[in-house]
């Protein structure tokens, strides 16, 4: 599939001219083309223009090409190390860890010097790189579940990261304008910082070369050498982490640059490890080079877009593309569906305690006065039950769209929130709500159905040649939630008043639901549970493979189709009410089988019932936890489903060993 | 019958509003009985500044720690409560309050609709499309003073206010009459450009100083740039609002190259409320004659 005219040498070459004449004609408009190089070698002080040149655009022009061929470089070891052409160090957590303990930081001390800033990134991103390495040992460093693991703790840190925003975006400003990566640079500090970091980190990690081309064959031949797959692996990983860690605490987050450059490398043809190592390095330099080009070109038109957005944006794209266009391989086949036990007697009596316990949560949550203690039963319940609904209903929604996902995907990990449809919708509110305005409740509702539903359009494109196995399919949900991620944080650098409007809505404030919204949501809900018996079959059947499908009279695509428009409405709105970010739709289902559930539409309602539980009790405990600051239900939710979902992965891929 | 109810509500409404604007109209008489301090909720600092410049403290104000961070003076009494965040005030809190009046900013936060359920609210405009947030506040804290029965107190402030700025307007023509660039650093790579439809803008037009900066601002009147921006403006003072950029952006060859910079034509001044009302706006004029007198 490489064209004989492709090389790496070529691709990088004409990346790199493409940038240099982006970078010249910036140049250019602060000093005249013929000057250039004496401005650039030994400016005239006397001339702004000339300094601003040597001092600025020229560092800028440096510090572009060593941090992209640093996180290049260490997302080619990371691929190598996990056997994952998706891995790289925003896939792994470390630039949302690294990014959070750095906003923790700040918050306890004003004026960061780099140095700190240094420490807190790598601190951060060695937990992050910890805690994903350590859950991953219980799975056997399965590549998959360490990249999970990865992405939960990444949308973990990252929606710790906007909840202190929310409530301290003005002294979080500049933590956040450096957290979208803007390349600006005012001396050579941070060239000279990055470059001494990588003249000793890098012929570190070269001396794991040899070890890594072997292990990256499989752990058995590794360990017939003598090696120990595991030690070496952890060895990498920390100095690989320390050098992204760097580049992130020094320039900011820089998604994707990583992983672009090296399957980029290994498309046009660089097919061994060294190869690669070298190809990725010299085309990230030239990549980040050529965004970087772009957004200095762009600024007088539109304003200084931080550099890190448009890696994020366009490496979101990018990897979409490569999940639809990679050939599917083998280790990546949809997991054979359970068997499915009789139908337990006890299954009713499930049922119906899950409801009970979801209206027991209801009836506290409508009645208690913890904080609120000198105010009328009427008043109270006059601004109570909408949020209580509301919450009731989004966790409802959350519910049935996750177990429609898992079917549908045939995936029991797969949820609205891991498929990036949550993050859709959020964009799809976040549009509606620069396009629209808040002049109705009704603009943002349709704005996150119709982010939602482009989503999963684009998920199902992508997935659909791979036969919705679990790791595309979850891969893509990375994609679209990074564009989200760095959208929001677009927002919060810009300095605009509106950003902790808009972090709060794209967080979920159930205490924002007024009586029309919570009657439109539990409408919604209950019109979703009155036509959900109609799927019954399809939910059936679907799971078992379009053949089987086909065979019992079914059209598999449309099934799917209208399932997924379905799962998408329900998410678009839960979204709207409780975020992006909730996991509940992971969570209900999952419980529900963990408790014994079996049968299709018994596990949907009691999954509903548990998921409505959730929500309930996430928006009890958002409100009484920082009285009277209200933390917004979906956040509450996220941290409680973060880790549930970590152990779920850990769990699950155990006995899947073979 | 819920169509009849529906009508008959909406009559109700109509004729209740009607006869209170005839009340403002034909009776001069404050809503509230001026003899007992009524209790008033604040949703926005500009606000609960100029009630507080109008003599009278809030009985609450959403973020309240905040603002004594922030706005500084004129400080709220320490009893204060606090109402949560501005953005979206704890609601069971402010109905269990059962405030008299509350003050928001319209087009912020909470819709004025939802605040009327709990209490009277007064949702006055700061930032709105005429772009003139001194007017504004001018304007605003006048209602409110009519609303709490103090129009008196109001016109005394508005007046020492205006007699001040006029007599700021005299003095600044002892400066040199160079265009002024107010910045704030952002972090210590991007700054902040005060603009047209700031409040500071408006402060310079009403004491005889140019702004130098003319390039377009977002709807709070500033702009977001590069150093670079300031390099634009050679002929221009540049004002820094504190805290200060760090030291070795300062030493740096790129921040000395600036032009203004090079001629020494920077002056740094303590930090004012950026999105405040009328006390923040005096409050910046203070500070920046006196920024400039030792200049």
């Amino acid at each position: 599939m490489t064209s004989p005219r492709v090389t790496p040498a070529r691709l990088c070459a004409i990346t790199a001219i493409i940038a240099l004449a982006l970078y010249a004609t910036a140049m250019s408009g602060h000093v005249p083309l013929a000057k250039l190089p004496q401005a650039l070698w030994n400016p005239d002080p006397g001339s702004f223009g000339e300094i601003y040149l040597r001092f600025s655009l020229l560092p800028r022009l440096l510090v572009a090409i060593l941090a992209g061929a640093a996180l290049a470089f260490a997302g080619t070891i990371f691929q190598q190390i996990l056997k994952n052409p998706l891995a790289e160090p925003s896939t792994l957590g470390i630039m949302s860890g690294a990014q959070l303990a750095i906003t923790l930081l700040s918050l306890s001390a004003v004026g960061l010097s780099s140095f700190e800033r240094e420490m807190a990134g790598l601190a951060g991103g060695l937990a992050a790189v910890f805690i994903v390495t350590a859950l991953a040992t219980r799975a056997g460093f399965a590549p998959m579940t360490l990249l999970l693991c990865g992405m939960v703790i990444s949308f973990s840190a990252g929606s710790a990261s906007v909840i202190l925003a929310l409530f301290h975006h003005e002294y979080l400003r500049s933590v956040f304008i450096w957290g979208s990566g803007s390349l600006i640079q005012n001396d050579f500090s941070n060239v000279t910082a990055l470059a001494v970091r990588m003249i000793v980190l890098m012929p570190l990690l070269l001396l794991f070369i040899r070890p890594l081309a072997i292990s990256g064959l499989n752990d058995s031949s590794a360990r017939s050498l003598g090696l120990s797959p595991n030690g070496l692996r952890l060895a990498v990983l920390f100095i690989a982490t320390v050098l992204s860690a760097v580049v992130v605490s020094r320039v900011g987050v820089i998604a994707f640059v990583g992983l672009a450059a090296s399957n980029v490398a290994r498309l046009a043809g660089a097919r061994t490890f060294r190869l690669r190592l070298l190809w990725a390095s010299l085309f990230g330099a030239t990549l980040l080079l050529l965004a970087d080009g772009l957004v200095l070109v762009s600024t007088p038109f539109m304003g200084e877009v931080p550099t890190g957005t448009v890696t994020a944006i366009t490496g979101a794209i990018l990897m979409l593309v490569f999940l639809k266009a990679a050939p599917p391989s083998p280790t990546q086949e949809a997991p054979a569906s359970r068997p499915r036990s009789q139908v337990a007697a006890s299954t009713r009596l499930l049922l119906t305690a899950s409801v009970v316990a979801a209206c027991a949560v209801a009836v506290f949550s409508l009645t208690d006065r913890l904080f609120i203690r000198e105010i009328d039963m009427a008043d109270l319940f006059a601004g109570r039950w909408p949020r209580v609904l509301t919450s009731a209903s989004a966790g409802i929604m959350l519910a049935l769209a996750g177990s429609v996902t898992q079917a549908v995907t045939r995936n029991p990990m797969a949820s609205p929130e891991g498929l990036g449809v949550s993050g859709g919708a959020g964009l799809g509110i976040i549009a509606a709500f620069f396009l629209g305005g808040m002049a109705s409740p009704l603009t943002p509702l349709i704005g996150g159905i119709m982010g939602a539903a482009v989503s999963f359009g684009i998920i199902v494109v992508v997935a659909r040649r791979r036969n919705y196995a679990p790791a595309p399919v979850l891969l893509s949900g990375i994609a679209i939630g990074t564009l989200a991620t760095a959208v929001i944080s677009l927002i919060v650098a810009s300095g605009d008043p509106r950003a902790s409007y808009i972090l709060a809505w794209t967080m979920g404030p159930t205490f924002r639901a007024s009586g029309i919204v919570a009657i439109i949501a539990s409408a919604i809900t209950f019109l979703a549970l009155a036509i959900s018996p109609l799927f019954r079959r399809w939910l059936e059947v679907v799971p078992l493979g379009d053949g089987t499908a086909k065979s019992l009279g079914i059209r598999p695509d449309r099934a799917r189709a209208i399932l997924l428009l379905f799962a998408a409405t329900l998410t678009g709105t839960a979204t709207m009410i409780v975020g992006p970010l909730s996991f509940v739709g992971l969570m209900a289902p999952h419980i529900a089988r963990e408790i014994g559930m079996r049968g299709h539409m018994r596990t949907l309602l009691t999954s509903a019932a548990i998921g409505a539980g959730l929500m309930i009790s996430a928006d009890w405990l958002g409100r009484i936890v920082d009285f009277p600051y209200e933390i917004p239900a979906g956040v509450i939710a996220a941290f409680i489903g973060g880790p549930y979902f970590l152990w779920a992965i850990c769990s699950q891929n155990k006995p899947a060993r073979r | 019958m819920p169509d009849l109810n529906a009508e008959i509500s909406k009559h109700h409404l109509t004729r209740r509003q009607f006869a209170a604007a005839l009340a403002a109209f034909v009776l001069p008489t404050p809503l509230l009985a001026a003899t007992e301090i009524p209790k008033i909720a604040v949703l926005d600092w500009g606000w609960a500044e100029s009630l507080l410049a109008l003599e009278l403290a809030p009985m609450a104000v959403a973020e309240a720690p905040l603002y004594g961070n922030r706005v500084v003076v004129p400080a709220l009494p320490g009893d204060t409560i606090d109402l949560g965040l501005r953005s979206w005030p704890n609601m069971e809190l402010l109905r269990q309050l059962k405030p008299d009046l509350i003050l928001s900013q319209a087009g912020y936060g909470v819709s004025a609709t939802r605040l009327e359920e709990i209490a009277p609210t007064l949702a006055l405009p700061l930032y709105g499309a005429e772009r003139q947030p001194l007017q504004a506040a001018e304007k605003a804290m006048r209602m409110i003073a009519t609303r709490i029965g103090r129009e008196t107190t109001a016109q005394d402030y508005l007046q020492r206010s205006y007699d001040r700025l006029d007599a700021l307007r005299q003095q600044m023509k002892a400066y040199d009459g160079r265009p002024l660039l107010i910045i704030k650093f952002a972090d210590d790579r991007v700054i902040d450009i005060y603009g047209a439809g700031g409040l500071f803008d408006d402060i310079l037009k009403r004491i005889g100083i140019t702004n130098a900066w003319d390039g377009p601002t977002n709807n709070w009147g500033f702009a977001t740039a590069g150093l670079e921006a300031v390099a634009r403006y050679p002929d221009a003072h540049v004002v820094i609002i504190e805290p200060a950029p760090p030291g070795t952006l300062l030493e740096s060859a790129l921040w000395k190259a600036l032009p203004p910079i090079r001629a020494g034509r920077v002056t740094m001044i303590p930090p004012t409320w950026v999105f405040g009302a009328f006390p923040s706006a005096m409050r910046f004029a203070e500070v920046l004659k006196s920024g400039l007198d030792l200049a």
